[in-house]
């Protein structure tokens, strides 16, 4: 947009904001809709070189399944016109409905964070709520860092299975 | 709940979660980063997991109530209190304050065996200081030497100073954003007056004008505490309870007093953008401050009912013409300019 204005901005713009979208957008794909959109930036993904994606394999990750994402969003809305507010950027606002989304899925969260092991729920909140290294973690509860990590990519997991319910009707 | 999940499926989600760890860990290597990038290009599933990932994270990252969550969790209690829950929880658990004090001995204790070590010329000289200031009408973005950032608004000062056990950035005027690089030995702090903001890897938004605190988080966490001397800067800090924490799209404002307004809900990436001024419930007496603190022209709302009333909205920072035609129409306020650089609205009390 405005030009020069500095890293940190741009960093807003070109990296920020599409992974936000593609997040929100993404909720309002079903489960089925995520694996085709993979399949689509996975097929983008391989046309780029491998050693330029190597530098920041997340930014290109990100920007290609952002963009994906609001293709989607944009074929399915001319599907069901209804949707078509959601093409909008406005989409960033917080809207009720955004809000009740959110407080759903703070819930479905919640009840699927108390399924986990009591140790698993420990690591995760000293992670998300003290902001702690795995190290710290580690030197916290009197294991190696090898278990939290190992903990935490189990919960992760897990979570995933717990808050996308509709993979089971998949497989 | 999926009691079984496909299990090549449930090893591709661990992997996933695995390379989301590792690039979050800190810098990879380049040959991590080629490990990652033939892993996502060996299947779409491989992406899809990746990407569902990023979703959990993100949903964990923004849960707030972990407290109320964990009330089970017996033995650590965490210093982090939420503000609708300072009276209730921060008195019944009698953790509380372990963390801080343990923390204050353990950087003390260091402090003294460097001292002893090296003495204080080494670290006197391990610290950096900087100032950066802004003119009215300049921005200035600066990098600082862990890769942290900092943009400044017009009229803003902020003091560096890092030290070997901290990050201390003292926002003495203006405002600014904080892009705070992680280091967790290193906490990142910004301080303001009598508050203390302390990141947890974040980008954050804090605004001082006329003694009232706004801070505003755009990404991540951020605890926010008073401390108990708010002159001594460079005192080991001790913040007091209550500790307040604030996430995502969360705005939190604090007087004079050091007393914190309830958690408002913005939009934080429009708000970061400096060229505007979001608000969102706010009395026209504080919006009017911020539009002040940017501007030579000045809003003085005289009438005490129209200053108290509490307004939203989105404007262009340096366009306070704009606001106050918005409160004309919006209270029917009388408005008149006294001089050139200051408008008047509303009646006075006095002269009804």
């Amino acid at each position: 947009m405005i030009a020069g204005q500095g890293r940190l901005r741009e960093w807003f713009r070109e990296w920020r904001q599409p992974l936000r979208h593609f997040l929100l957008r993404r909720k309002l794909a079903s489960s089925a809709d995520l694996d085709d959109i993979a399949q689509e930036v996975f097929l983008r993904l391989l046309r780029y070189e491998r050693a330029q994606v190597i530098d920041h394999p997340q930014a290109y990750l990100f920007k290609i399944a952002a963009n994906v994402s609001n293709e989607w969003a944009m074929r399915s809305s001319r599907r069901l016109p209804h949707d078509a507010s959601w093409l909008a950027d406005l989409i960033d606002e917080i809207s009720p409905e955004v809000e009740t989304e959110r407080a759903a899925a703070h819930e479905r969260l919640r009840s699927a964070l108390q399924t986990l092991p009591m140790r698993v729920q420990k690591i995760l909140r000293l992670r998300f709520d003290e902001g702690m290294t795995r190290a710290e973690i580690a030197a916290e509860l009197g294991v190696s860092r090898k278990v939290v990590k190992r903990d935490m990519e189990r919960a992760y997991a897990n979570l995933r299975f717990l808050l996308d319910p509709d993979e089971d009707a998949r497989s | 709940m999926s009691d079984r999940p496909h299990l090549a499926r449930r090893h591709i989600a661990e992997q996933a979660a695995h390379w989301l760890l590792e690039l979050q860990e800190g810098d990879l290597s380049i040959v991590q980063r080629a490990e990652f990038v033939d892993w996502l290009r060996q299947s779409p599933l491989h992406i899809s997991e990746f990407l569902r990932s990023c979703q959990v994270q993100r949903e964990l990252s923004n849960l707030s109530d972990w407290q109320e969550l964990m009330t089970a969790e017996e033995s650590t209690a965490t210093n982090i209190v939420l503000l609708r829950q300072v009276q209730t929880t921060s008195a019944k658990l009698p953790g509380v304050h372990h963390r801080d004090a343990r923390v204050g001995v353990a950087g003390a204790l260091v402090a003294l065996v460097m001292v002893m070590a090296v003495g204080g010329a080494w670290l006197f000289r391990s610290q950096s200081r900087m100032e950066l200031r802004t003119a009215a009408g300049e921005r200035r973005e600066v990098t600082l030497s862990d890769g942290s950032e900092v943009a400044l608004s017009p009229r803003s000062a902020v003091l560096v100073r890092y030290e070997h056990d901290q990050r201390l950035l003292t926002l003495q005027e203006g405002r600014a954003l904080f892009h705070a690089a992680k280091n967790p030995s290193r906490p990142f702090i910004v301080q303001v007056d009598g508050t203390r903001v302390r990141a947890v890897g974040t980008v954050f938004d804090v605004e001082r004008s006329d003694g009232v605190v706004l801070v505003t988080v755009v990404e991540g966490r951020v605890a926010i505490s008073q401390l108990r001397n708010a002159q001594r800067l460079d005192a080991p800090a001790q913040p007091a309870a209550p500790v307040v924490s604030l996430s995502e799209n969360e705005r939190i404002s604090i007087d004079r007093g050091g007393v914190a307004s309830a958690v408002h809900k913005v939009n934080a990436i429009a708000d970061a953008d400096q060229n505007e001024l979001t608000f969102d419930n706010e009395t026209v007496a504080d919006v009017s401050r911020r539009f002040n603190s940017h501007n030579t022209l000045k809003i003085d709302v005289v009438d005490p009912v129209l200053a108290a009333r509490r307004v939203s909205g989105a404007f262009r920072v340096d366009d306070p013409q704009s606001f106050v035609s918005f409160i004309q129409a919006a209270a029917d306020a009388p408005v008149s300019r006294a001089g050139s650089d200051r408008i008047v609205v509303g009646v006075p009390e006095s002269s009804r």
